[in-house]
């Protein structure tokens, strides 16, 4: 009698089938998650990282500035998008985003110009909403996260382009019909300082550098005035020129409102609001309205006096879009104010667009910009050559691991071959040696030679320390016991009866290894070859003691994105990738011969 | 099998001129790079060689034992306390490190050892970990570690809720698991590759007659396969032991990367070693501690080629 089975056979089976695919899946997919978590981090937004985002984050649509005219109300937003609403209804009419980072605006009577840091400047239709013309962005070179505010401008022919970057002091002109660079206007300013933003009033263009003042004069091309107005200029971003009176100036920056007078030279007067704004506010019966978080600030122009605040006239949003508490928001905050015959428009973070009748305390009307894209950041494989120099050192690994290879190949074909099929004396001695340096810890040799190299160049004055030469030396003597230990079992391989043969046709003992065994041996060695390079590559002890900044290798110089200055993870994980790659590239390529030379290595003993 | 039975020996040719001239190159490359260094440092571990003496080389002053008494004895020097953890620390992780990669290799072996479709694929798909850099592995399991924004503690605690806070796992007690569990996961593979090929080496047969006996699959793994695979697993124990004692990049690299200090759970004796060497400039000591470790390894591997005989001899 068997026992009653509560399976039958066949069920049993199917299940221990599926199990074990299951099983399986499950260990491939931890296997292969910490990669794919290295691949997927390498496109995020280092923000999204440093706050623990998981996925990609939608960019943030707060509102930048609004424009209107008798066809509809333009909203525009930070992440480079246009929405174009009906006044009456408030329905969407078009819809335009031009992906990019720190964009501002110009307009004049048919085209809006969209310039952002990373994808340059883009000529939109404004009925339409659709792109016309577009360029890239002129300057170059660097990680597109160290870049600050564009400032753009639009005169009658030209369009005035400058960007927020230490070390860049030049105001690209743009040719406005054809979106060509015409010329770069170089400033007189100082080494260390940068273009923070300009503005464009009554044919003058007002350049607020770290610490200076500069006015350009548009119709005769060239710059008219400089004013030193020291650190007491800050934040010295020019947002709006609000007025002239003689030589009264009065400028809005990104939080003040500064009073200069040009004929001594001096700040007469400065008013802090000390919050964020985007937009340059409005000027409606002698009085600047600005936008504070929370609502509205007024400004009397002449006495400079705040009139009033207003405050609470965002209506808490039930629905439509989901607010990050991570991000430090609690609510939407006013960023832009706008006057639309007699009502108010304000724009808030998150997309947030409310009407307003002037004097009332709250809303009429609210919506919803449509979403953000969601932020895919390939030009973190860009950026990551840039903001270290991350060329220099995969160049360096690729000389120091290729050169190890030819090097210890070299000597690994001759010495694995000599021990293979000659019993000279030593042979077993040799053969010890060779298996017992596996055996020894690698800072044993490292604290004397780093000693020694130092020696040697005080002695002489030959710098081996921080060369090439000293570190593949050392690479090529690691790993030729190693590849002499692999190679053994190839040219092990190799059928005697063969080199016997060539032998009584008359060859010498080198072309018998030359012309006959060599060959044959050809695929062990470029498998035991790769094998070195990867070892070379993934080297870290000696690089790191015996690199300097010019020599050093990847495993060094990708240490710089995350430490004392900067805290760049979406970097690091770029370039993790990128040092992956060429050894997969290779590993796959080869795959089959690296698996038999270890194998039998180690299976045979 | 023949031609080979007559000829007991692989060697074949007996003129040794050309195979002195082959050998001579990686020859005199050993004796600079590993023979000359080896002496130096066993005697610069006899030398007060800090900051102050290293320019005058093997001219520094002789303090003789002082750097062995100051690592293994001397109650009040700091870095005997520190050695004496990252002893602790380098047996705990070795220990766990290679019966992990061992044992994952060969259940992950078994089971490629199997027919089905798409095994060579499946094989290539777990070699994955193995082709990362070490350096990488190390950078990137620090990065997955991370207390607040670490994947793992978000797995772990968010989306699983297995634990109630988010731990920290660079920091404290936890840190030995942190540096263990990507060191096998770095190294499995290797093991697996090496199990899988002596696992194609077993015949059928064998199986076929425990099977007539009655036995099932666990006693047949453990009568057949675990015996017969003896050798194979042997030599990685010696490689799992040789390696994660000299394990260092992974290490340090995870620890701000290379900048932080791995602490008193994740603190192996390379670290040690190269800590105390390249960044407290005490070359005498970390010579010192070299040696011991090299005493140490020699005693183990001596104690495994033992056990690997008398296995040999039973098989």
């Amino acid at each position: 009698m068997t026992p009653k089975r509560w399976l039958t056979y066949y069920q049993a089976e199917r299940i221990k089938k599926v199990g074990f695919i299951a099983f399986m899946l499950v260990l491939l997919v931890i296997n292969c998650f910490p990669i794919f978590w290295m691949v997927f981090s390498s496109l995020k937004n280092n923000n999204d990282i440093l706050s623990g985002n998981v996925g990609f984050s939608r960019v943030q649509k707060d509102v930048y500035s609004f424009f209107t005219d008798k066809n509809g109300i333009y909203v525009f937003s930070i992440d480079g998008s246009i929405s174009k609403y009906n006044p009456n209804d408030k329905k969407l009419l078009a819809h335009v985003t031009v992906k990019g980072q720190d964009v501002n605006y110009a307009k004049d009577s048919h085209y809006f110009y969209l310039a952002n840091s990373n994808t340059g400047i883009a000529k939109i239709d404004r009925n339409s909403l659709k792109v016309v013309l577009q360029t890239p962005a002129p300057v170059k070179g660097y990680d597109t996260n160290k870049f600050g505010n564009v400032s753009v401008e639009a005169s009658d022919n030209n369009l005035y382009y400058s960007v927020e970057m230490a070390g860049i002091r030049n105001i690209y002109v743009y040719d406005k019909d054809a979106l060509k660079l015409k010329r770069i206007i170089q400033l007189p300013i100082n080494e260390d300082s940068m273009i923070r933003s300009f503005s464009l009033k009554a044919g003058q263009l007002y350049i607020g550098t770290d610490t200076a003042l500069l006015q350009f004069d548009l119709a005769k091309d060239k710059i008219v005035r400089k004013v030193d107005l020291g650190k007491d200029f800050y934040p010295s971003g020019i947002e709006k020129v609000v007025s002239i009176e003689g030589t009264k100036l009065q400028l809005l920056t990104q939080y003040s409102l500064f009073v200069i007078d040009l004929s001594v030279q001096k700040i007469s007067q400065k008013l802090n609001f000390g919050m964020n704004r985007f937009d340059d506010g409005f000027i409606k019966d002698g009085n600047l309205w600005i936008a504070n978080p929370d609502g509205i600030t007024i400004v009397d122009i002449k006495t400079q006096k705040i009139l009033s605040q207003q405050g609470g006239l965002i209506r808490e949003l039930k629905d439509g879009v989901k607010i990050d508490p991570q991000a430090g928001y609690t609510s939407h905050e006013v960023s832009s104010v706008a006057l639309y015959g007699n009502e108010l428009l304000l724009g808030a973070s998150y997309g947030r667009v409310s009407f307003l009748r002037i004097g009332d305390k709250a809303p009429y009307y609210d919506f919803q910009l449509p979403k953000g894209y969601r932020l895919v950041k390939w030009s973190n494989y860009s950026d990551l050559w840039k903001n270290i120099d991350f060329g220099l050192y995969l160049r360096n690994s690729i000389i120091i691991s290729g050169f190890t290879m030819l090097f210890a190949m070299i000597l690994a074909t001759f010495a694995a071959y000599a021990l293979v099929r000659y019993n000279f004396k030593g042979n077993r001695e040799f053969g010890i040696a060779i298996l017992s340096t596996q055996m020894i810890p690698q800072i044993m040799y490292l604290i004397p030679l780093f000693i020694m190299f130092k020696w040697v160049t005080d002695v002489t004055g030959i710098q081996i320390k921080g060369t090439f030469t000293g570190l593949v030396f050392i690479y090529t003597a690691f790993f030729v016991p190693f590849s002499i230990w692999i190679l053994r079992s190839f040219f092990a391989t190799i059928p005697v009866e063969l080199e016997e043969s060539a032998r009584i046709d008359g060859c010498n003992g080198f072309q018998v290894f030359w012309k006959v065994s060599l060959p044959l041996a050809i695929p062990g060695i470029i498998a035991t070859g790769i094998y070195v390079f990867l070892s070379a590559w993934d080297e870290l002890m000696f690089a790191w003691v015996l690199t300097n900044g010019q020599t050093m290798t990847i495993p060094i110089g990708i240490r710089l994105f995350v430490g004392n200055f900067q805290n760049r993870y979406d970097l690091m994980m770029a370039a993790a990738t990128v040092a992956t790659v060429p050894v997969l590239v290779l590993f796959f390529l080869l795959q089959k011969h690296i698996v038999k030379g270890l194998t039998a290595g180690a299976v045979k003993g | 099998m023949a031609t080979i039975e007559q000829r007991p020996r692989n060697y074949y040719y007996k003129k040794y001129r050309i195979a002195y001239a082959f050998i001579a190159p990686t020859l005199i490359g050993m004796i600079i790079m590993h023979f000359i260094p080896i002496l130096q440092g066993i005697y610069m571990s006899f030398l007060s060689l800090n900051n102050y003496t290293l320019s005058q080389y093997l001219g520094a002053p002789m303090v003789w034992f002082q750097n062995y008494y100051d690592v293994l004895l001397n109650p009040s020097s700091p870095i005997r306390i520190g050695l004496l953890q990252s002893v602790r620390n380098t047996i705990i992780y070795t220990v766990l490190v290679t019966t992990g990669q061992i044992g994952l290799g060969m259940i992950v072996a078994l089971m490629l050892n199997l027919e089905f479709p798409g095994r060579s694929f499946v094989r290539t798909l777990f070699l994955f970990s193995w082709i990362v850099p070490t350096y990488v592995t190390g950078i990137l399991w620090g990065f997955m570690w991370q207390q607040s924004i670490g994947i793992i503690n978000i797995i772990l605690v968010d989306w699983l809720h297995l634990l109630p806070t988010k731990p920290f796992w660079l920091v404290g007690p936890n840190t030995i698991w942190a540096i263990i569990v990507p060191t096998i996961w770095r190294y499995w593979p290797m093991s697996m590759i090496m199990l899988l090929a002596g696992l194609q080496n077993i015949s059928a047969e064998l199986y076929d007659a425990v099977k007539i006996d009655g036995a099932n699959r666990w006693t047949a793994f453990w009568k057949i396969t675990w015996p017969l695979l003896r050798p194979v697993w042997m030599i990685q124990v010696l490689f799992g032991m040789i390696y994660n004692v000299y394990s260092f990049n992974i290490v340090i690299m995870m620890f701000g990367n290379g900048a932080g200090f791995p602490g008193e759970w994740g603190d192996l004796m390379m670290t040690n070693i190269f800590r105390n060497s390249f960044m407290r400039w005490d070359f005498g000591v970390g010579a010192a501690t070299s040696v011991i470790l090299l005493m140490f390894m020699i005693m183990a591997v001596n104690i495994w080629f033992r056990f690997y005989k008398k296995a040999e001899e039973s098989v």
